[in-house]
């Protein structure tokens, strides 16, 4: 964090929606390598540090299930109907090409950090998918 | 469960209908799962504004449902520069204008309050301005809903438009000087009667100016004077000065109110026929009248639209930018 740099609380904040929106995806494909329903979904991905509202989550995985990359199945259980997703043989193959994206920019934007401004702390960014895999 | 009842209702009422008890399904589990959570580790039933917690962290119905619905924006970025392009070309440059001059000549041929004829006239503009609006925006939603190809082709910088020379605001065209001071001329040599155009050949109808004029003869005599001598200043030094900018602005502003003045003056002319009927005479005299009214009242638009010029021309540059005028009287040559 640059010492000394206000920045308004409203950028702040849309600034880091921004940065979440990409994440998110990758996020979500990575935990539905095993199958979940919604609700467990947001808890494995609140417990890995990514916070997800019901109102931004199953629309999202909707689309990806209109896009192919899920596939998703009507159950019964503990006396409930619920809907549980799982990745499709696609999106296995576009987590795996998201994923190799995601460590090019994490490399690029580590040499970049690393070659910035003086007195600038180094910022490490780890891999999401990593990260959830670790705690599975 | 009453709450999450209306809640959920709330939110089924924005759905798009074919997925409404699917999307309803799921978002009515997993707040179920939550309000299990919660009321597992309080070991009781949750009550009404605990419920209300955990609904309003869901967020606001309208919202929730906006998420699922297809399509975000009627008019995407690609096309949206372009619809408000045509949207203030429409409505600004061509609507509004056209709506001023069909108020004014109602305005000036109505007998009764002209000022209320105007604004009456002018307050339909908004049905019109409303409906071009709508037909602009559904052509582009059109547009920007099956065209979405047009833009994503190959484009060449090439093709590209050239880049036109920006016009020096601080200089002023020889050719304009050259045509004031001619046309200026020509006025002056007809005012002080030394020229003389036949209105209409054979001298069938005379047409000659009312007494009215002759308050007028002098101010008009001397604004067309100085036009004629400021044009002459302006052919030999080309650019703007304080002084010079100062003398147009006057001029103009004279003769937006010269103009005000004589379109409110009746009659203007005095018309004189010999082989026409009475009738007829009074007829052709409206005719002149009010075509005579319309040209001073566009005389005055266009005379105040270059006394706004004007000031701008006096006003004092911006950081970084040139201003229109120079410093000094006499006018330097303008720099870079």
């Amino acid at each position: 964090m640059v010492h000394g740099m206000t920045i308004a609380i409203g950028i702040l904040e849309n600034l880091r929606l921004e940065l979440r929106r990409g994440c998110l995806i990758l996020a979500v494909l990575a935990e539905l390598r095993s199958e979940q329903y919604g609700y467990t979904l947001r808890k494995a991905l609140a417990e890995n540090g990514i916070a997800i509202d019901e109102g931004t989550i199953y629309p999202l995985l909707r689309r990806l299930e209109s896009q192919g990359l899920l596939l998703s199945v009507w159950r019964e259980e503990e006396k409930r109907n619920k809907r549980f997703y799982r990745l499709s043989t696609d999106g296995e193959q576009v987590l795996d090409q998201l994923l190799g994206e995601w460590k090019s920019m994490n490399a690029s934007l580590h040499r970049i950090n690393a070659g910035g401004a003086n007195g600038s702390t180094e910022c490490s960014i780890s891999d999401p998918a990593d990260h959830i895999k670790e705690n599975a | 469960m009453e709450l999450l009842d209306r809640y959920l209702h709330a939110v089924r009422f924005w759905l798009p209908s074919r997925q409404q008890d699917d999307i309803l399904a799921e978002l009515s589990e997993d707040i179920l799962s939550q309000i299990g959570e919660q009321e597992a580790k309080l070991g009781r039933e949750l009550n009404e504004s605990e419920l209300g917690e955990i609904l309003k962290r869901s967020g606001d119905p309208m919202l929730v449902a906006g998420r699922f619905l297809p399509q975000q924006q009627l008019i995407g970025p690609p096309w949206f520069p372009v619809y408000i392009f045509i949207l203030k070309l429409v409505l600004l440059w061509v609507l509004l204008p056209l709506f001023i001059l069909i108020a004014s000549g109602t305005a000036l041929l109505s007998a009764q309050d002209r000022a209320l004829a105007f604004l009456r006239t002018l307050g339909g503009f908004w049905m019109g301005a409303l409906s071009a609006f709508a037909a602009i925006t559904i052509v582009f939603a059109v547009i920007d809903r099956f065209h979405h190809k047009l833009y994503e082709k190959e484009w060449d910088p090439r093709k590209l438009r050239a880049v036109s020379k920006r016009r020096d605001s601080r200089k002023i065209p020889r050719v304009g000087s050259v045509a004031e001071i001619v046309w200026g001329f020509i006025f002056i040599l007809w005012w002080v009667n030394r020229l003389h155009v036949p209105f209409i050949p054979g001298n069938v109808v005379h047409i000659t100016l009312s007494p009215v004029w002759q308050q007028f003869y002098w101010p008009i005599f001397l604004v067309s004077l100085a036009g004629i001598l400021l044009a002459c200043a302006n052919l030999v030094r080309p650019w703007w000065s304080r002084l010079r900018a100062g003398i147009r602005l006057t001029i103009d502003a004279t003769m937006a109110v010269m103009a005000c003045l004589l379109m409110r003056m009746n009659p203007l002319v005095e018309i004189t026929a010999i082989s026409i009927s009475g009738e007829e005479l009074a007829k052709l005299q409206i005719a002149a009248q009010t075509g005579l009214s319309i040209t001073f009242m566009i005389v005055a638009i266009i005379s105040i639209f270059s006394c706004l010029q004007g000031v701008r021309r006096m006003m004092p540059a911006k950081a970084g930018r040139h201003s229109d005028v120079r410093n000094l009287a006499g006018g330097a040559a303008p720099g870079p």
